[in-house]
């Protein structure tokens, strides 16, 4: 397993490496490039030239990647936003937990909500509330977020005004956490569509983990239905959940772009629609390599608690 | 993927490996198929459903024609925003476009952007997935690594530099939203891959001189074929989604075209005005559709497990 | 996938009534809409002193620089109206009522006076005091021309052959008295409204170059304008000081710049300047009516009173907070929401149509405790076509040159409908690139006739007249070449990429579109980003010059507030995307900037030549105001505000 870890570190920064190429060739595709979209539409070629030879864009571009990496290795710059006038490090500084505070606390709520209603919906099977929350997971689930925003923005904070109409505008996460009251709209907006999908699989998940023989062999040996499902299935069943968590993770980082529009709170979802919309170099890196960051850590979180799950997958 | 958090289908390696055999003949798994079908009767309403709402697009326009393409006739000649009436059974939308029309020619775009973005990130998914899975080692790693490489690219960023290296349409979009979707399928089959490549019988096929390619296609695929459908028709649904999700942003489908994402995103921009025609129709043919494919990948997953369930 | 072993029974029962349920829910929402607010009572007209005012910045917009000689990355109206003009007073201000002349009322100076012949400007100082003490002074006024100097190349509004280029001197005669030597004739109106519209008096505080050091430690502020000495290369890239008092301009601009976050020497530095706007005490210093106390780097920032603002009109609330937006729907959630006190209604929530541009009609149902006030910004919209295209076979800039084409492809654009239906009578048709709203005395009564309205039947007459097989239900050919211009066979289609923007501008493109397809003209629409359409429409000549058309919005006359073309339509000009080139034009142009010609032969000249395909001028904003805030209206056409002007009402 140690070698197995230290060749996915490896992997992991080659994936992280190869993101940010990727994204960087990308960009330069776009006409115009990062002087255009900073200077606008009354630049002169001069001013163009003038800012290109400044920030550096007149080199070749694989002279730019590696500036690029030395200043983000070493020094860990990650280069200046014009669009924003701020540095990248701190604006990710800044609205990462942001973020992190919002998409967490509906993956949690999500989870803690999930689990017990996947476990009822197997002990309750075929009964009644069965359909009902299986109906119900399914209508959240095809429901897009921006329609489920909104509707809860019309009725909860507009015509009954229990709720703000915007989530916490403070610019930090502890701000965000002190105004719970403003948070509950975003977070179940969020969350009714993560629960659902999570609770379908939970059900499923449980109810294979039913059917192992170690389960019968449970039954066999007297344990009572409480025991069996929650020291023996739900156990097992987790699993699986867990490692889907694990590749939630991105998502977790990379922010909520609709719900944050719908409910006015500048994420991480956001600034990367931003820096990629206004063609915005160093930002769109910056928002890239935490991504990846996140995609790497939770992928590998996956595998690992995969073959720790079941032994006979081989990872030779 | 659905908007924010993971598509149903996204699942790391199976927890239980499928049992099956060597590859078993189609006809097996089609009777097979069948009679779970016909035994579930959520089943059926999701095919009949998915069918009427194929037809009602399609079809729909022939006994329903009304403008569907040119917006200054529809400003011209018919009042906008005006709730259900005789002339239009489900009134009509922000330029005096028929709603109830526009629910069929939309459907065409969601339908033909769900179906083709689904297959195509099915079979490409499915053949990295397996080829990932039964080489294993360093290519496996390589082409898993790959993968975590393309789900970290922003979606819109790549939407916004194909939409500039070619002509932004249709075609476009479909590309877009199969590249992303592929990887899901890749990782499940790269899952039961693992396990299936060390059973006895591939190991049989090979002594007896089978080469990789034959052991692909013949065994490792048809025995993980209960879950590609299954997540195929996962995969349609979240295509569905994705497409509205662009259509919100406005990078959607273009003009003179539009899908039920596109038509519920501006229904919603005007939710409090009251315009509930504009709403309800388009989420309601969405909810629809999505539910019924869950219910018939449900069905599907159900007569594939019953198939290889040896108890 | 893990599976479900039993074969299950569920009833559909049970489906549907979990159906029923969020059914019933959505359904209350609709039923729900009596919630709307009391009508409030008529206002009582005395004026309540205090309150805060809470105020919606536009979707998506962040005000985020402060000192106010930034280069065009920088350069918003958003960042100069909202936040630096209310701070730091300029010079001229423009805007007065709902026109966008000057202000003499609250200007720092007395008009100018033009003598010699137009090449000698006398700038008469009113007496106004910065909020450290020192008076506004003349040789303030040469402080911003010193940094102009030294800096012309990263100043927004600078265009070659404007300031600095044609200033031979600047002097301060006394310390409320500037002269300013140029080093030709110039036309009085466009130097006032684009030239001198640019200069920003700066307090001596300034004159530093490190934190801390005592005001007028530099030697830039008080430096004569002779003193401070460049050198410019040849091709006008470059200016390099040479002359001590230059570098020290050039030190105490970069000090300036770093302290509001941007470094010019090294942008990657490290850079958390946002977050000190409100309590660096340099930008405490200042002479308009209003100073920061709060700023986030989130773009939420208040203004407060200035006790020592020396004007007319001092302020009569509080505080003005405001509150930026990620979008329309957030907005208005808010602005329904109660949340907000000067907000704006987006145009596909407006329920009843205008009576006319400028008188509102009813407002929102939910809306009850606000009234709307339309806001027409001094700019024009207009597609570009690229004079030099090559696409289409090579043809298509070629039929652009034509101008019996341009002409019938704006004969299919019918702006009354757009107008009436899309922007629901807020807005106005536009054939010249003046704006005929606002109000204004640069507009001539030849632009406000409308020459081109639409009229499909003359459009397709013209077309074909020109040797060309009209094809509504295809693409029309060319069947004469001669009369053509081009070789026949060619196809009338255009590919036009616009940028994405509001519903209502998707609604435009497409009825367009179809406008132009009666005619057999084939327009491709195409939506990108605001910055891969403007990137990929500029000036170009050859074959790698294909872009046909682009549609973007138009252009903002700020703080060019002269509405004059020589950044827009001269040959050669930065900003003329589309390489349209006349020498009539041309030499119009010049006689408005250095003649004494007015706009009106200009003007007219290319109303009827057609150098875009004009679109509707809709008004920029539908403001909605609490009823009880009195003084927000007239709103000013160059998008700034005047929030010393408002007060509670009760």
């Amino acid at each position: 397993m140690i070698g197995y870890l230290a060749r996915r570190v490896v992997q992991a920064i080659l994936v992280v490496f190869g993101v940010m190429l990727l994204v960087f060739l990308l960009e330069h595709v776009i006409p115009g490039g990062a002087a255009r979209a900073a200077l606008g539409q009354r630049a002169s070629q001069a001013q163009i030239d003038q800012f290109n030879q400044l920030n550096g864009y007149d080199l070749p571009i694989w002279h730019q990647f590696l500036d690029y990496c030395r200043d983000l290795i070493l020094h860990f710059n990650l280069g200046y936003s014009y669009r924003k006038n701020q540095g990248v490090a701190q604006l990710i500084q800044e609205t990462l937990p942001k973020t992190l505070v919002l998409v967490g606390i509906s993956t949690f709520l999500a989870v803690i909500v999930a689990v017990p209603l996947g476990v009822l919906q197997v002990v309750r099977r075929n009964k009644p509330i069965d359909y009902i929350l299986t109906g119900t997971a399914f209508i959240f689930y095809a429901m897009p977020a921006f329609l489920l925003g909104q509707i809860l923005i019309l009725y909860f904070a507009i015509d009954l005004s229990w709720f703000s109409t915007e989530a916490p505008q403070s610019a930090s996460a502890w701000g965000v956490l002190s105004q719970p009251k403003d948070l509950v709209l975003p977070v179940l907006s969020l969350a009714a569509i993560t629960i659902a999908a999570f609770s379908r699989y939970m059900r499923s998940s449980m109810m294979e983990a039913l059917t192992e023989d170690y389960v019968r062999t449970a039954k066999a040996k007297g344990a009572s239905q409480r025991r069996v499902l929650y020291r023996h299935a739900l156990r097992n069943a987790l699993i699986p959940l867990i490692t889907l968590l694990g590749l939630s993770l991105p998502a977790i980082v990379g922010g909520a772009l609709i719900t944050e529009t719908v409910f006015n709170f500048p994420g991480m979802g956001l600034l990367t629609t931003q820096a990629a919309v206004n063609n915005d170099v160093p930002l769109l890196l910056g928002t890239t390599f935490v991504a990846a960051l996140a995609t790497v850590v939770g992928s590998l979180m996956a595998d690992v608690l995969y073959a720790i799950a079941d032994p006979r997958v081989r990872y030779a | 993927m659905h908007s924010e958090p993971l598509p149903l289908g996204e699942l790391a390696p199976d927890a239980v490996a499928p049992e099956g055999g060597e590859g078993t003949s189609t006809g097996g798994i089609a009777s097979q198929v069948v009679r779970v079908f016909a035994e579930n009767r959520l089943a059926i309403v999701g095919a009949l459903v998915i069918v009427g709402m194929v037809l009602f697009c399609f079809v729909g326009p022939l006994f329903y024609s009304t403008n569907q393409t040119s917006t200054q006739n529809a400003l011209l000649f018919s009042t906008q925003n005006s709730p259900p009436s005789r002339a239009h059974l489900l009134g009509t939308d922000q330029s005096g476009f028929d709603v109830l029309g526009r629910i069929m020619y939309g459907g065409q775009v969601s339908l033909e952007v769900g179906f083709a973005a689904a297959a195509l990130a099915t079979i490409v998914g499915v053949l990295f997935g397996a080829i990932s899975g039964f080489f294993g080692g360093w290519v496996d790693a390589f082409m898993m690594r790959v993968v975590d490489v393309l789900l970290s690219v922003p979606l819109l960023f790549l939407v916004i530099v194909l939409a500039v290296i070619f002509q932004p349409s249709l075609t476009i979009l479909i590309l877009v939203i199969g590249f992303t979707a592929w990887l899901v399928p890749a990782r499940l089959v790269r899952g039961e891959t693992l396990s299936l490549r060390v059973r006895e019988y591939v190991l049989a096929v090979r002594v007896m001189g089978g080469s990789n390619i034959r052991i692909v296609l013949r065994h490792i695929i048809p025995n993980t074929i209960g879950t590609i459908i299954v997540n195929a028709t996962f995969q349609v649904a979240d295509a569905i989604l994705l497409l509205a999700a662009l259509g919100f942003i406005g990078l959607g489908v273009p003009a003179p075209k539009t899908d039920w994402g596109s038509m519920l995103a501006d229904g919603v921009n005007s939710a409090l005005n009251g315009y509930w025609w504009q709403i309800y129709p388009a989420g309601i043919a969405i909810v629809l559709v999505v539910v019924a494919f869950n219910f018939v990948g449900d069905a599907l997953r159900d007569a594939f497990e019953v198939r290889l369930q040896r108890r | 996938m893990p599976s479900l072993r039993t074969g299950r029974r569920r009833g559909p029962l049970g489906i549907a009534a979990g159906v029923l349920a969020v059914a019933a829910i959505a359904m209350l929402i609709f039923a729900g809409t009596g919630s709307a607010k009391p009508n409030d009572a008529a206002a009582h007209s005395r004026v309540k002193a205090g309150g805060t005012v809470t105020m919606a910045l536009p979707p998506s917009t962040v005000v985020n620089y402060i000192f106010p000689f930034m280069g065009l990355q920088f350069f918003s109206v958003y960042n100069i109206s909202y936040m630096q003009q209310n701070l730091f007073r300029p010079l001229y201000w423009f805007g007065r009522g709902s026109t966008p002349a000057l202000n003499p009322a609250i200007s720092l100076a007395a008009l100018p006076k033009y003598t010699k012949n137009n090449t000698v400007v006398t700038i008469n100082l009113k007496p106004y005091k910065w909020s450290n003490g020192e008076s506004v002074t003349a040789q303030q006024v040469v402080f911003w021309m010193n940094i102009l100097k030294v800096q012309k190349l990263g100043w927004a509004a600078y265009s070659p052959g404007g300031m600095p280029d044609d200033v031979k001197s600047v002097v301060a005669n006394s310390p409320t008295k500037v002269t300013i030597t140029l080093t030709g004739p110039t036309n009085p109106g466009w130097f006032t409204y684009n030239q001198l519209s640019q200069i920003t008096p700066f307090p001596m505080a300034w004159d530093i170059s490190a934190t801390g050091q005592k005001a007028g430690s530099e030697a830039c502020g008080k430096a004569p304008y002779a003193k401070v000495v460049v050198k410019t290369d040849k091709k006008n890239s470059k200016v390099t000081p040479t002359s001590p008092e230059a570098k020290s301009c050039e030190k105490v601009f970069e000090y300036l710049s770093r302290q509001s976050g941007f470094d010019p020497k090294n942008p990657k530095a490290p850079n958390n300047s946002l977050k000190t706007y409100a309590t660096n005490p340099l930008w405490q210093v200042v002479d308009g009516p209003w100073h920061l106390t709060k700023f986030d780097s989130a773009g939420t920032f208040t203004l407060e009173p200035n006790p020592k603002y020396s004007g007319p009109v001092k302020p009569k609330i509080d505080k003005v907070v405001m509150l930026p937006y990620t979008s329309n729907a957030a907005e208005f959630n808010a602005l329904v929401g109660g949340k907000i006190d000067v907000g704006y209604l987006p145009y596909e929530d407006v329920t009843s149509p205008a009576k006319s541009p400028l008188v509102p009609g009813k407002n929102h149902p939910r809306l009850s405790d606000f009234n709307i006030d339309p806001w027409y910004g001094w700019g024009i919209y207009y597609i570009v076509p690229n004079f030099n295209s090559t696409g289409n076979n090579g043809q298509a800039g070629k039929i652009m040159k034509q101008l019996y084409f341009r002409q019938a492809f704006q004969l299919l654009i019918n702006q009354p409908l757009y107008i009436e239906k899309l922007n629901k009578g807020y807005g106005v048709p536009t054939y010249g690139p003046v704006p005929v709203l606002p109000k204004n005395p640069f507009a001539t009564k030849f632009a406000a006739s409308n020459p081109y309205s639409y009229n499909p039947k003359r459009a397709i007459a013209l077309l074909t007249a020109h040797g060309w097989k009209v094809d509504p239900k295809n693409v029309t050919t060319c069947a004469d070449a001669a009369k053509c211009g081009v070789p026949a066979g060619t196809k009338l289609q255009f590919t036009l990429p616009y940028a994405v923007g509001s519903a209502t501008t998707k609604q435009l493109m497409e009825a367009e579109q179809a406008s132009w397809q009666q005619a057999g003209i084939k327009v491709t629409l195409s939506v990108g980003s605001f910055n891969t359409v403007i990137g990929n429409a500029v000036p170009c000549t050859g074959k790698s010059c294909t872009w046909e058309m682009a549609f973007w919005g138009g252009w903002i006359y700020a703080p060019d507030f002269y509405p004059s073309g020589e950044l827009l339509f001269q040959t050669g000009a930065g900003s003329n995307s589309g390489s349209y080139s006349d020498k009539k034009n041309d030499a119009l142009i010049k006689d408005t900037n250095f003649g004494d010609a007015t706009l009106a032969s200009w003007q007219n000249y290319l109303v009827t030549q057609l150098p875009v395909f004009w679109q509707p001028n809709q008004a920029a904003q539908l403001t909605e105001i609490r009823k009880n805030l009195k003084g927000v209206v007239p709103q000013n056409p160059l998008q700034s505000i005047n929030p010393e002007n408002w007060f509670f009402t009760q």
